[in-house]
């Protein structure tokens, strides 16, 4: 049983395709729509709650229709019985933080000492106790968000929305919340659907990701497929750090490939197979770099080993930042302290980087087939 | 649009007398057609039990000379509605097409000619014609609007005074005279038809008009205003001002005078009765009894302008004006039936010519 | 929404298309400088009205100009004076050779030439603008006040200083409420009837409403003057077309959104003083001077500038026994009251209704409203006023009080409609759908959360709707039943009939009634007037 199941949604504002032929089902657990902005992604959000209404296609919640186009069905958002949480919180400045909570329990006529003690354990839960009575202007940012959280899951629905719910935080804050929303929501154990552009924040937060752009759903894995075997190289590259270069394919053996890449002055780096493509095609790399070693001494492996030079180097604190030139590409390689990867000791010098074939990720460059169903 | 429908009643000459010097009226002799007629109208009236008045003359005078009226007529409810011009014509006209009944008596002076034209009057001669300085056969005229030229005394010395309307349009007034618009159907408009009438000479008429342009003065759309203005020394002539206007103001104290010299202009102030009046009866005896001497007195009372031959009164030409002097009405037969028309083929081509 | 388009309906019967009448108005080689003067008048007075409103707005709500607190009510009292009390007060004060500034300069420094004129171009807009000031305030004030402080300190931030901010990022925000007021008092201009014809007829400026009036009382043709009106109508249509249009991207606007923020005060530093003469300036020109000069004329036998100057020692009451006997001064004003009252809540609470409707839901043509609700602004009052003749004669409402309630909602309307739609657009549509998504219909998102939004909205409107009404004559007249005696007529008549004393103690007794009236409000009741 799908606790969300989307089919062919479609819909067009004047030239833009916002969402073009999009359908996944999704079972439980927290689902994250990653993407640039105008991708689509809250678009899709905004159709499934029903606050907009799609040219074409059809959603269901709970296996029930909500939105069919072909059909003519439209439950409004009132009867969806979900979950919201809004960007901008979306808080009502006239009422306290008791009224913002309990406003969807009144509207369903239950007693109003049981909205009491609801709204009570549900302002418990997020960790607002005792500012019932406060009004969102007297409230910090971290906290309106909580106050957003516990309307939306406060008529405990079986699904919730939330779209960009962290972007207004600053980001220490975001950090924190956003492990913190992760706990709250298995707690209850609801299913949520989470809207980002943040693809740490997606990592962190959900069990299965969906990366969009341009209106189409181009992967739908866990955060672990989706980071290591990206389905292409927008999703490559939107994932984050990692360096993308062209290359082509000089051999191809049954589980390795060799791979010749021009900007690393013609280096041929050994690479994981990829599931289609032959020697001689052109291809591209994308290389984590995160999983970079560096050293500024000749490693004892001469195999996926290049050779750069160090052009600067910036201190983050408890990181620093390593920009190496190779061939005609700089590259930024991020160390721990304790980073045993690392280990660097001279400026301005040689450096040397290894490469290990676990890192690379080759993409053939006609474009894949995107697969509809992926796990989760 | 409405097709305008020409008044098949035909104006008559209006009869012009000035009576001064007669002898005071007493109150009504048996033998008074008023009399007569009254005891008659008062019956019906009486039947249909009520009467609703439209007029341009402010609340308070309304509300007394209903209150006079209903004190001596008992048993007649009387309503009223005050309005501009504009807008009792308008209303008047709306309610004649769609029908209704809601109106008795017009008690204004612009308004009932142009509702008349539409046919929205029902024809009454007054029994008491011969009492009257101005007679319409149509419409009882129970009050007038007498045109006065006025100065302010503290800008023009006596012996700069113009001696007449005609002397206005001399150039050494420039400036100086608060001018009425002519195009609009204004006191202005009604003094220079009933001048045209007068003099009978066109050429003498257009260079009247001529030299009031001359005179490069900006016009007026509201004569009080313009009485206000000169008596604040803005200008030094108001051409023209209307005498009850002048005799009010006089009466505080104002830097105001007549130019007696200058006859008065006088023009109907009607009491119009509605073509589809529920209580025409009560609407005609409200219309005997203004004109009747107690009528008159009531008008006299709130500082209106008496209609009847030989009142004495504040605002009568008699009393304002020296002996002999002869007011100035208007004949102009078109000017009274559709001021717009003789405005167009008259003035207009001299004024903005 | 039905008994509107009713309304309007019978409305466009005498607006009936008539070949002739339209040949007539548009072969009148009058019509260009009078479409000049027309534009030229409606456009300075709204862009000064509005422009001064909008900044006294901005003063009252987000500055820390000295004294705020006082003058946050002090912008409204000018509404309280009719705006021929300010046609009246301001020629005497710039008549050229008998007003009180020139009479002045000349007493006292032997300036002979005569600097101020009351009947040219300047002097009407100086007037009308001034009397389109609280319109502006009040729609500027309340979007002020429910700022987001962060989409100002967001520019702070970038470098740019308080007054740079105000001109970049506040007002800009404030846009659409600015357009809805300036729009409003750009028609209120064109169809004005006072200011044109004291002021502007004098001085050889003519405008398009005295055509419309003298097609009226001069030859019955409503045909005419109907025809003169599309010419306002249209250029009502434009001004409208030019809003819609610029306020295309209503959710840029929004202001109020679901962040909690206090509203903050801002320190303009030395500028607090400019400020501060500038909310004084405005009470001096905008109420002090022209309420004193009414209030001496109204205490002396006649005006000239010599018995101007010598008061107090002619002081004479009898203005004030003639305006206190008035027949119907007790009776007339009770009914007024009540109506006024009565119009102003259901006027406006129609008008959110409606705008809520046209930005808040997909009701399929409900835009086209925004521009049949805002039409009875583009007629003369006159015309209006025939046109709701015309819609109730047939009915058995006509000569009621309910004819007469019915023609100022009409003609109250679009003020309500233009009020609260710049308000509803700057209300985040996020806070109407977290009501939705979390179980509300329509009815309850509309009650608990967009009206008590708009409380600040509402009450100026309130206000404002109550104030107009209660001296409205002009579009009331046509519709007051025989014996009906609507207030208005008691003190504003003397205006009519042009009797400037009477009508100044008229206006000086009612001006009275009024403040004592909003200082029980504001001081017993606690009603407030902003935020």
């Amino acid at each position: 049983m799908a606790i969300l199941k989307v089919e062919g949604l479609v819909k067009t504002y004047k030239d833009l395709k916002a969402l073009d032929n999009v359908s996944f089902e999704f079972n439980k657990g927290i689902l994250s729509l990653l993407g640039p902005s105008g991708c689509g992604k809250t678009t899709l959000l905004r159709c499934i709650a029903g606050l907009e209404v799609p040219d074409d296609g059809s959603i269901y919640i709970d296996d029930k229709v909500q939105t069919s186009i072909r059909e003519t069905i439209l439950v409004p958002p009132y009867s969806r019985a979900i979950g919201f949480v809004f960007q901008s919180y979306a808080l009502w400045p006239h009422m306290t933080v008791y009224k913002n909570v309990a406003f969807g329990l009144k509207l369903t006529k239950v007693p109003d000492g049981e909205i009491r003690k609801k709204v009570i354990a549900t302002l418990d839960l997020v960790g607002l106790h005792g500012l019932d009575q406060r009004y969102p202007s007297q409230l910090s940012g971290g906290q309106q968000q909580r106050v957003a959280l516990a309307r939306s899951i406060a008529m405990e629905p079986r699904l919730i929305l939330l779209d960009e719910p962290l972007s207004n935080l600053d980001a220490k804050l975001r950090e924190e919340m956003r492990v913190e929303l992760k706990k709250l929501i298995k707690k209850v154990g609801i299913s949520a659907v989470y809207v980002t552009h943040d693809q740490e924040e997606a990592f962190v937060i959900s069990d299965t990701v969906i990366v969009m752009d341009g209106g189409r759903i181009l992967q739908y894995a866990t955060p672990d497929e989706i980071y290591n075997r990206p389905a292409d190289q927008f999703v490559a590259s939107f994932i984050g750090r990692s360096v993308l270069v062209d290359g082509k394919m000089v051999k191809v053996d049954n589980e390795n490939c060799l791979v010749a890449v021009p900007e690393f002055n013609n280096a041929v780096l050994v690479c994981h197979r990829p599931q289609s493509g032959g020697a001689g095609d052109p291809c591209k790399l994308v290389i984590r770099t995160s999983e970079i070693k560096l050293n500024s001494k000749r490693f004892e492996s001469q195999e996926n080993v290049l050779e750069g030079s160090m052009s600067g180097r910036d201190y983050r604190g408890g990181l620093t930042d390593h920009r190496i030139q190779v061939g005609s590409r700089e590259i930024v390689v991020t160390s721990h302290k304790l980073c045993p990867m690392i280990n660097v000791d001279n400026d301005g010098g040689k450096i040397f980087l290894h490469i290990d074939p676990s890192a690379i990720s080759v993409i053939i460059d006609k474009p894949q087939a995107v697969p509809q169903h992926a796990g989760g | 649009m409405k097709k305008r429908t020409l008044l098949a009643v035909v104006v008559s000459i209006f009869s012009v007398t000035v009576a001064l010097g007669s002898v005071a009226l007493a109150a009504s002799a048996p033998s008074d057609p008023f009399t007569k007629v009254s005891g008659e109208l008062y019956a019906k009236a009486k039947q249909e039990g009520a009467l609703t008045v439209y007029s341009v003359w402010d609340v308070e005078h309304i509300v007394a000379i209903l209150g006079a009226f209903s004190k001596r007529y008992p048993g007649i409810k009387t309503n009223y509605w005050q309005g501009r011009n504009p807008e009792i014509v308008t209303r008047v006209m709306t309610e004649f097409q769609a029908g209704r009944d809601s109106v008795d008596a017009i008690l204004s002076d612009n308004a009932p000619p142009v509702i008349r034209a539409a046919g929205a009057i029902m024809a009454y001669e007054t029994v008491q014609k011969a009492s009257l300085i101005l007679h319409d056969p149509t419409m009882p005229v129970v009050s007038l609007q007498i045109q006065a030229l006025v100065y302010n005394t503290k800008k023009l010395k006596p012996a700069d005074l113009p001696k007449s309307w005609e002397d206005v349009a001399n150039p050494k007034y420039k400036g100086n005279v608060a001018l009425d618009d002519p195009m609009r159907a204004g006191p202005l408009s009604t003094q220079l038809a009933a001048l045209k009438g007068l003099w009978k000479d066109d050429a003498r008429w257009t260079r009247f008009v001529k030299g009031l342009k001359a005179l490069g003065v900006p016009v007026h759309k509201s004569t009080s205003a313009m009485m206000r203005l000169v008596i604040a020394g803005e200008y030094a002539l108001a051409m023209p001002a209307l005498l009850h206007d002048v005799v009010n103001e006089m009466g505080k104290g104002t830097p105001v005078n007549l130019v007696k010299t200058a006859s008065p202009i006088v023009f109907a102030r009607y009491a119009g009765i509605y073509a589809k009046a529920a209580h025409p009866n009560a609407a005609k005896l409200l219309a005997e009894w203004l004109i009747s001497t107690e009528g008159q007195a009531t008008l006299d009372s709130i500082g209106r302008e008496a209609s009847r031959k030989g009142f004495q009164s504040k605002t009568s030409i008699g009393h304002a004006y020296p002996a002999g002097t002869q007011p100035i009405p208007v004949h102009d037969k078109l000017f009274l039936e559709d001021p717009k028309k003789w405005l167009d083929t008259n003035v207009k081509p001299l004024w903005e010519g | 929404m039905l008994f509107r388009s009713f309304t309007t309906g019978r409305l466009g019967t005498i607006v009936a298309f008539n070949v002739q009448n339209y040949i007539k108005v548009f072969t009148d080689p009058e019509i260009l400088p009078m479409i000049n003067n027309s534009i030229l008048y409606a456009a300075g007075s709204a862009a000064l009205g509005t422009g001064v409103g909008a900044m006294l707005a901005w003063i009252v709500a987000r500055t820390n100009t000295p004294g705020r607190v006082l003058v946050e009510l002090m912008p409204l009292y000018p509404i309280l004076m009719p705006p021929i009390m300010k046609n009246i007060a301001w020629i005497l004060l710039l008549a050229p050779k008998s007003g009180i500034l020139n009479g002045f300069l000349r007493e006292n420094f032997g300036i002979q030439q005569l600097v101020f004129n009351a009947f040219t171009l300047p002097a009407m807009v100086w007037v009308f603008g001034l009397a389109c000031v609280p319109l502006g305030y009040l729609f500027l004030l309340p979007v002020f006040l429910s700022f987001d402080p962060s989409l100002e300190e967001s520019a702070y931030i970038s470098g740019s200083k308080p007054m740079r901010t105000m001109l970049r990022i506040t007002f800009p925000l404030a846009f659409p409420a600015f357009l809805s007021a300036f729009v409003l008092n750009f028609l209120r201009g064109l169809r004005s009837f006072e200011t044109p014809v004291l002021q502007g007829s004098p001085g050889g400026i003519n405008v398009f409403v005295a055509k419309v009036y003298d097609s009226m009382s001069v030859e019955y043709n409503p045909g005419i003057a109907t025809a003169y009106s599309t010419v306002l109508i249209i250029l009502s249509v434009l001004a409208l077309l030019f809003y819609v249009r610029a306020t295309r991207f209503s959710e840029r606007y929004a202001t109020i959104t679901g962040k909690g923020y206090r509203v903050k005060v801002i320190d303009i530093g030395k500028w607090k003083y400019a400020t501060f003469l500038a909310v004084f300036a405005y009470f001096l020109v905008g109420i002090a001077i022209p309420f004193v000069v009414l209030i001496v004329v109204s205490l002396i036998p006649y005006y000239d500038y010599e018995t101007f100057m010598m008061f107090p020692a002619n002081i004479d009451l009898s203005n004030y026994h003639r305006v206190l006997n008035h027949p119907s001064f007790v009776s007339g004003l009770y009914n007024s009251l009540f109506l006024s009252v009565t119009i102003a809540l259901v006027t406006v609470l129609a008008g959110i209704i409606m705008a809520f409707t046209i930005y808040r839901t997909k009701v399929y043509g409900s835009k086209v409203f925004e521009f049949i609700g805002t039409m009875p602004l583009a007629f003369p009052p006159l015309v209006l006023s025939l046109g709701l003749v015309i819609a109730v004669i047939g009915t058995p409402l006509y000569n009621t009080l309910w004819a007469l309630g019915l023609g100022l909602f009409v003609a109250y309307f679009p003020y309500a409609l233009r009020n609260a739609s710049g308000a509803i657009v700057n209300i985040h549509k996020e806070l109407d759908e977290a009501a939705w998504v979390h179980g509300a219909r329509w009815r309850h998102v509309f009650f608990q959360v967009t009206l008590p939004l708009l409380k600040p909205t509402v009450t100026g409107a309130l206000f404002y709707i109550f104030i107009e009404a209660i001296r409205n004559i002009d579009v009331a007249v046509l519709l007051v039943a025989p014996g009906n005696e609507y207030g208005p007529v008691t003190l504003f008549e003397y205006f009519r009939v042009g009797q400037w004393a009477e009508a100044a103690a008229g206006g000086v007794i009612y001006l009275i009634i009024l403040i004592l009236a909003v200082s029980i409000a504001k001081f017993v009741f606690k009603i407030k007037f902003s935020l």
